[in-house]
């Protein structure tokens, strides 16, 4: 008897089919999108789609169809939010730290800002001078009005310039002195007030003004002050070039926004625990309350509004009212983001600290019943529902060479972790942690301030490498690779992401060791963490020593590097840990679908005999 | 940085037709120079007028490209179309390209002035940094063209 088994996942739809007679016949597998939210009566098209689409590959008639078996499609949407903690505002203009690609002259300058235009004048300030030079000033033009400018007197000790234009101006001084460029809102700059200007040597990053007592020195702060102060030392730190302007209200506030606290119950205790306190923390408290009832925020805070964010999506998705929705699990991870900084002058951008949530909830019930119907109807075959996705999945994956019970899987998906384990007597057991593919891709994008979500999915998926002429690349891992054809000039000298369809540059100006850093860490955090989480709560006793096989499954297992990651995470335990190969042949994808299969086909035979 | 007195400078070499702004070519130079990089300009005579504009400084640039030290070259045509070439590059294939400003558009007055961009590129090209953004490109080219003006070089 001809026999379909068909897995709707979050984002595509597998189908396996099989000629069952006593013994089974694998005929074949395929997969397509899925069409709607996993778990609606949408979902019938793709199922559909898949169906059809696999008999004509294994060239059986669908005329001879007899069962469709669908999965019990686990009704877990997650969902994902992300606050940050601390915010750096800078009151009055009095600071600019940027790395301009090229500053000219090199050392600190300390003196009283002053316009250019004022020395044009053949006026002669008292005093140590910085010259402030605005937009539409021709660097020769610059140049010669301030060599004139030291002959008649002035005390120049250093110039802030609109433009990019320091190199040119500074070899045209007769004096040497540090200057700073692409200063784009120069005409900030408060003018008469102490400042001071550092630049670095090649190759270095400025001492003075990114030390707090190195700014009290040159501004001859009190204790009181300096402590003022001393945001902006951090926020100048590692630069190549800074200017420091001393305004008499100004200071930068290092404003901690209140977080507020998550309230999580389960196993009969309600914990509170304060976001700010760090994802470790958080988790750590949960760990405490397994398994979690729900999760809730202070209202009126950042978790608050974050997990009220939450059931808003899960309230469009499912349906259902907010207050039915309830949060099984939460994935608490601390990150940073880039923001400008506010009052900065030349677009400055302070790491800012922010926790990622991502949540999991549980909804009611799903409409497969009536995607069963619709199927059987369509393709005028009987189709049911086979049995439930944690099951099938470890069942398929026992088909993959060298494994044996006791076996668990991760299922490493987009929307959420799961994980199954089947003991040597038969029993299963299955969980479903909240983060997966689609919170790392969140945290890539925030981290590297991408601002583009298709952008930060290129640099999840492929390996980074460095084009270094135009007929080679340095790949992230140290070797080079030749081209025959040039490459494009848009990619010069770019990190790039090397794409089947060739070079994508990433548009940051990070080194590549960095973007691989990033992009490492999200993976590590989402899938290490969530993988020993997940295992730990189907393992009887908690204890990871007791389990001999696990396999990867789902589209993440595809990854390049996630399974080595996990394995290696796993190593510890004494675990074979890799990548499912189904029927030895169809890689991580398909486990559930052939789990149907196989499952029907052992019921079959049960009853036969 | 006059004339080609000493051949062996590693420089970006710069030719330009003889009728090229002054401007223009002084703010190559300086994108030149505000990246750290030497810099080598002259004009080139035999041109023929007939000849298309992009098309001479395409072959102007290769041609100045395969004789600098540091395989880069600028070539500027007439009405100060800029094109930056490689060595390595086909010569249909520029690096970069920097057209005449449109002088009907509105300008944009936080736009560096026109040829400092290209001057970036080439100093780029040579020190190993991402290349400015480049602006659309529209270029007229005929192959029977570029070998007249190959020819000539």
């Amino acid at each position: 008897m001809l026999v379909v088994g068909v897995d709707i996942g979050n984002s595509t739809t597998e189908a396996c089919v099989a000629e069952v007679d006593g013994g089974i016949d694998y005929l074949g597998a395929t997969l397509t999108r899925t069409t709607g939210i996993k778990g609606t009566p949408d979902n019938t098209e793709g199922a559909v789609t898949a169906v059809r689409r696999a008999l004509a590959q294994a060239g059986r008639d669908p005329e001879r169809l007899d069962l469709v078996l669908l999965n019990e499609a686990t009704p877990v949407i997650s969902g994902l939010a992300m606050e940050t903690i601390t915010e750096t505002i800078i009151t009055e203009s009095t600071m600019i730290g940027h790395n301009p690609s090229t500053p000219g002259g090199c050392g600190i300058g300390v003196g009283t800002t002053a316009p250019i235009g004022d020395l044009a004048d053949g006026a002669v300030p008292s005093g140590p001078v910085i010259a402030v030079v605005d937009r539409g000033w021709d660097f020769d033009r610059v140049a010669g009005v301030l060599n004139t400018a030291v002959e008649l007197g002035t005390e120049l000790v250093a110039a802030i310039l609109a433009h990019d234009d320091a190199v040119l101006v500074a070899n045209r001084l007769r004096v040497s002195v540090p200057i700073v460029d692409e200063v784009g809102a120069v005409e900030r700059i408060p003018l008469g007030m102490p400042a001071a200007i550092e630049v670095a040597p090649q190759g270095r990053t400025i001492r003075t003004l990114s030390d707090s007592y190195g700014l009290a020195t040159v501004f001859d702060l009190t204790p009181e002050q300096t402590k003022q102060v001393s945001p902006v030392a951090r926020a100048l730190t590692g630069n190549r070039s800074a200017v420091v302007v001393r305004t008499p209200s100004g200071d930068v506030t290092d404003r901690k926004i209140p977080v507020g606290e998550l309230v999580l119950s389960g196993a009969g205790k309600t914990l509170r625990v304060d976001v700010d306190a760090g994802a470790d923390i958080i988790m750590e408290h949960l760990a405490r309350v397994q398994p979690l009832d729900d999760a809730t925020g202070e209202p009126g805070t950042h978790v608050g509004g974050m997990l009220a964010q939450v059931r808003d999506t899960m309230t469009d998705v499912t349906g259902q009212s907010s207050a039915e929705i309830q949060i099984r699990d939460v994935l608490a991870i601390d990150t940073f983001v880039p923001r400008e900084i506010r009052g900065g002058l030349a677009g400055e951008v302070a790491l800012e600290n922010a926790v990622a949530l991502a949540a999991m909830v549980r909804t009611s019930g799903s409409c497969m019943q009536i995607v069963a119907d619709r199927v059987s109807k369509a393709l005028g075959c009987a189709a049911r529902i086979g049995g439930v996705e944690g099951e099938m999945a470890v069942r398929g994956a026992l088909t993959t060479p060298g494994t044996d019970k006791p076996i668990a899987v991760l299922d490493m998906g987009g929307g959420s972790t799961d994980a199954a384990l089947l003991t040597r007597e038969g029993e299963c057991t299955a969980v479903h942690v909240a983060g997966a593919g689609e919170l790392v891709t969140k945290l890539i994008d925030s981290e590297l301030a991408l601002d583009n979500r298709d952008a930060a999915e290129t640099v999840k998926r492929y390996p980074l490498a460095k084009v270094e002429s135009f007929f080679h690349v340095r790949h992230e891992d140290g070797t080079v690779q030749f081209f025959t054809e040039p490459l494009p000039p848009s990619v010069f000298a770019r990190v790039v992401c090397m794409t089947p369809d060739g070079p994508v540059p990433v548009e940051t100006r990070q080194s590549i060791d960095h973007v691989r850093r990033v992009r490492r860490e999200a993976k590590r955090r989402v899938f290490v963490v969530n993988a020993l989480r997940a295992l730990r709560q189907v393992v009887p006793g908690g204890s990871l020593r007791v389990l001999d096989f696990v396999v990867l499954l789902g589209g993440s297992a595809l990854d390049f590097e996630i399974p080595d990651m996990v394995a290696d995470a796993l190593a510890g335990h004494g675990i074979v840990c890799g990548t499912g190969n189904v029927h030895g042949t169809e890689g991580p994808r398909n486990a559930v679908a052939s789990g149907l299969v196989d499952s029907y086909a052992s019921l079959a035979v049960a009853v036969a005999s | 940085m006059s004339a080609i007195e000493d051949q062996d400078r590693p420089a970006v070499l710069v030719r330009h037709a003889p009728s090229v702004p002054a401007d223009v070519l002084r703010q190559v130079c300086a994108g030149i120079e505000e990246e750290g990089v030497l810099h080598d300009v002259a004009p080139v005579h035999t041109v023929d007028e007939e000849v298309y504009a992009s098309v001479l400084a395409e072959s102007l640039a290769h041609g100045a490209a395969l004789q600098s030290r540091l395989d880069t070259g600028i070539g500027i045509d007439g009405d100060g179309g800029i094109v930056v070439h490689h060595a390595k590059l086909p010569v249909h294939h520029p690096a970069y390209a920097e057209q005449r400003p449109n002088r009907n558009a509105s300008a944009d007055p936080h736009a560096p002035p026109h040829g400092r961009r290209a001057g970036t590129a080439a100093a780029r090209l040579v020190t190993g940094l991402p290349l400015p953004q480049q602006q659309a490109v529209r270029r007229g080219r005929g192959d029977e063209l570029t070998a007249r003006c190959s020819a000539m070089l």
